[in-house]
């Protein structure tokens, strides 16, 4: 059964939903770098503000920790290593390694920024057409020299397109090696292997098939701009972004 | 029925060659004509040329030898005019599906083709409300269901308003809802003056409904002409010739 990824675009009535998509990506891009600055302060009012734009998006909070499972893995390791390698205060100390109070709180932090960046995104993602996206992408590509905006704008269009594409492929080659005894094979190489070879023919043959498509249908660089909206709500969000990461980096 | 038909051909092959290296498949000196707002099947095995043959009528292809003519000017020589004219729906709709959503699906073709934003907004809304997409505006295509994805694929050539409209393999992966949903639209797009050439392995569901069958078998043409006249030949090209006609019976419709 096919079903949408977390990281996927769902229609909404809301104001998130509505608003410009530069606003959104500039929001993503400005509170990202922020986050780098941030104390704990700032990092308490982004988070405020990233909860209360994911509820938004309408998607269940252990449905998107659940698809992000292996990177929470990911960042309890980083927290671990972060915690041991960190010189500082001892707060725990086994067969030689010292868990340093330090490190604990910057293992903390360094992962609760990540936190706050994926959800970001996500709530970008969901909230924003990938045509938005793109067009969004181009118009802040389009001033620097040397970059073809318009074609790193439609590669990221369809990455978006084609994750719950790839996604369910990759489920239903699971599936039918599952139905195949694979895991009978304690080899994780094999398995890797096994996996990984069909979903890449299927990738790449999906890709051949949709650029053919396209060329059916007349794609090429000159196509009609987007018609941008920008509403005062848009210039509000703005003003509270950039006054979120003024306090965030100076608080 | 009541189809548009006038006699100039609308599509036009002349002694059109393409080989494929190293197998050698392709296409072998085919000679057709085509006439405005003709409803044709075309029909043969797997490998016979049939896509291929599709290829060459919106310049995805251009011949190595001979030419293909479309509204009397040459493919090669105006790739893009052949791409607006003639409009592929292609056998796997979910990897031609660009948009993220409905809509932006049906927009994506008349964007191409650098319409005003005012004209694109009205092609997409007509052609949603033509095939019956426009309660589905928002939704994600890959939520859809085999028919809505089909019919979906079929609106995003049929927004950037071709004359011809080129289906390969449009049943196919389609339970028998699905198949009564596109043959209808197919159908009604017909009887509003398209031309429909429509390539298919099982003759059943929608010969009932064409004017002219063309069998294609390695590279050729191995038959051409009225249904009822081609019809009993099939099973010689490894095609099976649909129940009814076995019976020596009119071949009806599945709409009914």
């Amino acid at each position: 059964m096919a079903q949408l990824s977390v990281f996927g675009y769902r229609w909404r009535s809301t104001a998130l939903h509505a608003m410009d998509a530069r606003i959104k990506l500039a929001a993503l891009m400005a509170l990202s770098t922020a986050s780098l600055a941030a104390g704990i302060t700032g990092m308490l009012l982004a988070s405020v503000l990233v909860a209360a734009a994911f509820h938004q998006t309408g998607t269940p909070l252990v449905r998107a920790l659940g698809e992000l499972r292996y990177f929470l893995i990911l960042l309890i390791a980083i927290w671990m290593l972060r915690s041991a390698s960190t010189p500082g205060d001892p707060l725990l100390t086994w067969q030689g390694m010292v868990i340093s109070r330090q490190g604990v709180f910057e293992g903390a932090m360094l992962c609760w920024r990540w936190l706050l960046i994926v959800f970001l995104g996500m709530t970008v993602c969901a909230t924003t057409r990938s045509s938005g996206i793109r067009a969004a992408v181009e118009w802040f590509l389009r001033p620097l020299p040397g970059v073809q905006a318009h074609r790193v704008g439609t590669m990221i269009g369809l990455l978006l397109r084609f994750i719950p594409v790839i996604l369910t492929q990759a489920r239903e080659t699971a599936d039918a090696q599952r139905a195949r005894a694979v895991e009978n094979r304690k080899n994780p190489i094999y398995r890797m292997r096994s996996m990984g070879l069909p979903m890449l023919r299927r990738t790449f043959l999906m890709a051949d098939r949709l650029a053919i498509a396209m060329e059916a249908r007349c794609f090429g660089d000159q196509r009609t701009p987007h018609a941008w909206h920008f509403q005062p709500m848009d210039r509000i969000a703005l003003v509270i972004v950039i006054v979120l990461c003024v306090i965030m980096i100076f608080a | 029925m009541t189809w548009i038909e006038d006699s100039r051909p609308i599509i036009a092959a002349e002694r059109l060659s393409h080989r494929f290296a190293p197998a050698g498949r392709g296409l072998h000196d085919i000679t057709l004509t085509i006439p405005r707002g003709q409803f044709v099947v075309l029909a043969g095995p797997n490998g016979s040329g049939k896509s291929t043959l599709l290829r060459h009528f919106n310049g995805l292809l251009l011949p190595q030898v001979g030419t293909v003519r479309v509204d009397g000017i040459s493919v090669a020589k105006d790739v893009a005019r052949a791409r607006r004219t003639v409009g592929m729906v292609f056998q796997d709709a979910e990897s031609q599906i660009v948009g993220e959503t409905v809509r932006d699906d049906v927009a994506f073709g008349p964007e191409n083709l650098c319409w005003s934003r005012g004209m694109v907004d009205a092609a997409v809304q007509a052609t949603m409300d033509r095939l019956g997409l426009s309660h589905l505006a928002d939704q994600s295509p890959h939520l859809l269901s085999g028919g809505e994805r089909r019919r979906l694929a079929i609106a995003g050539v049929l927004a950037m308003r071709p004359d011809v409209l080129v289906l390969d393999e449009p049943f196919a992966n389609l339970d028998y809802p699905g198949i009564r949903e596109v043959l209808q639209q197919v159908v009604a797009l017909h009887q509003e003056g398209h031309t429909i050439i429509l390539a298919a392995h099982d003759l059943e569901k929608v010969v009932g409904h064409a004017q002219r069958l063309i069998i294609m078998d390695k590279g050729r043409i191995a038959a051409d002409g009225p249904v009822a006249n081609v019809l009993p030949l099939v099973e010689r090209f490894d095609i099976r010739m649909p129940c009814q006609a076995r019976l020596g019976l009119p071949v009806t419709s599945w709409l009914n």
